[in-house]
């Protein structure tokens, strides 16, 4: 079976910085994934470099089979991989319903000048299904600049949701939430994961271990360990170089 | 209420630019329809700015260059190539198109400062171009060109020489392209062109091509300051290189903002006000510029939507006193939250 993600050898170097060292991993369908590890570890390099936002220095990714590796964003994207970003960034002076709508239109090309903007009743209905799933409805007038830092983060993942992608990647999507929308978010996640791949980066271990079903722990640019969330809390070498004992009875 | 108002506005200018000839003449002021035919080709060339930075985030100040080539288009189509009216008109639209596909491939790879100056240096460098190649363009003397008849009907002419047939030849060609500009925002593509606006990097991240994009928006507005140099070198009936200085795209500039960047009516508006300043002031205070730019500051300083922003704010407003009035207990508005009334009202101004 082909892998859902496979990266050989990936390499990001910034200058001196080897911000990611030969990364080596294969992850399955089917699974909910997380990657966890220290600030500087390449997380979200990784994720830069898998979605075409900055070239890999060396290497190649695999997206269900396909290699990716050169691809720009747009194309990666077209594909049916969709991200969060974890410095969340969404269209600023769009209401949130057109923040989704222009995610959804992209699905279907935008070069239609002479067509009209929610014209299409497929589209509307798809708009439709991401503000219920993500529980935007309610906001859907609001202006994205001036919602709360807890709705960016849910207009993030609608944002990429209405771009139908069969992998999601998710950039610590509940930092900065508040507990009741953290566990609201987990919920919403979990659901999602039901339907499409996830893979989730997140410094919030409880959550982490409570969604994920394949945990692959990233320091200093490389894999350190990848198994099910029981293998890595007695993995040795993972308490070592990042969980530390008290994290792990949270867990 | 707001809708009816806007609806209102626009049936009276529509009715007003149609009867203009008869209404200019009721006042005894029918010198104003040249000034009128002057504003309206203008304004597309406000618009061409505008598609670009209003609604693409895109800031040129090289426009003057597509103006230009639409200019000597139609100018060398007919004194040169000896084409009639229509033909020449063709002829200066695929050159300025033309033009804004090669240098837009190369221009949109750079976003904001840089793009404004590589704009800049091609208009530039044609500017130069235009002036040296006297015996072909003129330079800054200019070419002039006998007027081709648009139509001939065996005995009888239509032409622009009738001030009538151009005012409404003026008014139809800027008529249909703003409203395919209004058309093109309304449109996926223009909601995706305002995505690349507001944020180029998510754009790209939910699959949209946004250099692709960037440069279909360039060609677009290429093809505005087109038309706007071509009716202009029908208007004037000549062509010359100093319309091609950065003078010129800069004033494009001005007008658009003055009017409201990312607005559809506010270039028509910008170009209207400044121009009809000129008039007034030229020739009383030389130095009429100095007022325009004081007004270029405010509005950049205090109304970043320009005087559409402005108007759209003032009736978000009036809608929401109107709302409010049957509750008396609304008028314990805290400061706070007139504060938000005004912001929201802005942020509905962007929108429109």
């Amino acid at each position: 079976m082909t892998a859902l993600l496979e990266a050989r050898s990936v390499s990001k170097h910034f200058g001196g910085l080897r911000a990611l060292d030969g990364v080596e991993l294969s992850l399955e369908s089917g699974k909910l994934h997380a990657i966890i590890g220290p600030n500087g570890a390449g997380k979200t390099t990784f994720f830069n470099v898998i979605t075409g936002v900055l070239p890999a220095t060396s290497g190649k990714i695999l997206f269900r089979g396909r290699d990716i590796t050169d691809l720009p964003p747009h194309r990666i994207s077209q594909m049916g991989l969709a991200r969060t970003l974890q410095i969340k960034s969404v269209f600023d002076a769009l209401s949130v319903e057109d923040n989704i709508w222009i995610a959804a239109e992209s699905r279907r090309g935008v070069f239609r000048p002479f067509a009209k903007v929610r014209e299409d009743r497929e589209t509307a209905d798809k708009v439709e299904a991401v503000l219920e799933e993500t529980g935007l409805g309610p906001m859907r007038e609001e202006i994205a600049g001036a919602l709360s830092y807890g709705d960016v983060a849910l207009l993030e993942i609608g944002i990429a949701l209405a771009t139908e992608p069969s992998l999601l990647l998710l950039d610590e999507p509940i930092c900065g939430m508040g507990p009741a929308e953290t566990r609201d978010t987990i919920k919403r996640i979990r659901a999602l994961s039901k339907r499409i791949d996830v893979i989730i980066i997140e410094h919030d271990m409880p959550a982490v271990f409570d969604l994920a079903d394949e945990i692959t722990v990233m320091v200093q640019g490389q894999v350190l360990a990848q198994g099910s969330p029981e293998e890595i809390a007695a993995n040795k070498s993972v308490r070592e170089a990042y969980l530390g004992d008290e994290e792990l009875t949270d867990a | 209420m707001k809708a009816v108002i806007n609806t209102v506005v626009l049936v009276l200018l529509a009715v007003f630019l149609v009867g203009a000839p008869w209404i200019l003449e009721f006042f005894g002021v029918d010198f104003w329809l040249d000034i009128l035919t002057e504003i309206l080709i203008w304004s597309l060339f406000a618009a061409s700015v505008n598609l670009l930075f209003g609604y693409t985030g895109l800031l040129s100040f090289g426009q003057a260059l597509f103006f230009g080539f639409g200019m000597y288009g139609v100018a060398l189509g007919v004194a040169k190539l000896g084409l009639g009216f229509w033909p020449a008109l063709g002829l200066g639209m695929v050159l300025s198109v033309a033009m804004a596909a090669v240098t837009g491939a190369l221009a949109v790879r750079l976003t904001w400062h840089y793009f404004a100056i590589i704009t800049v240096v091609f208009s530039l460098i044609f500017y130069f171009v235009a002036l040296s190649a006297k015996p072909l363009t003129g330079g800054d003397d200019g070419m002039p060109f006998s007027m081709p008849p648009m139509f001939t009907f065996g005995e009888t002419e239509i032409s622009l020489s009738s001030f009538l047939t151009q005012y409404y030849f003026v008014l139809i060609a800027a008529a249909l392209a703003f409203y395919l500009k209004y058309r093109l925002v309304k449109s996926p593509l223009g909601l995706a062109l305002i995505a690349v606006r507001e944020n180029d990097a998510r754009a790209e991240m939910i699959g949209l091509n946004v250099y692709l994009l960037r440069l279909t928006s360039f060609i677009a507005a290429g093809a505005l300051a087109g038309l706007s140099g071509c009716l202009f070198a029908l208007f004037g009936r000549y062509a010359s290189a100093s319309y091609m200085f950065y003078h010129v795209s800069g004033e494009g500039v001005v007008w658009m903002l003055i009017g409201g960047a990312g607005t559809i009516l506010g270039p028509l508006l910008g170009t209207a006000l400044v121009i009809v300043v000129r008039e007034e002031l030229s020739n009383a205070w030389e130095h009429y510029p100095i007022l325009v730019g004081l007004v270029v500051i405010l509005t950049v300083a205090f109304a970043p939507r320009g005087l559409m922003g402005l108007w759209h704010a003032v009736l978000d407003r009036l809608e929401e006193g109107a709302a409010r009035k049957p509750d008396k207990a609304a008028r314990e508005t805290t400061a706070g939250e007139d504060s938000e009334t005004v912001d929201k009202a802005q942020r509905s101004g962007a929108k429109a």
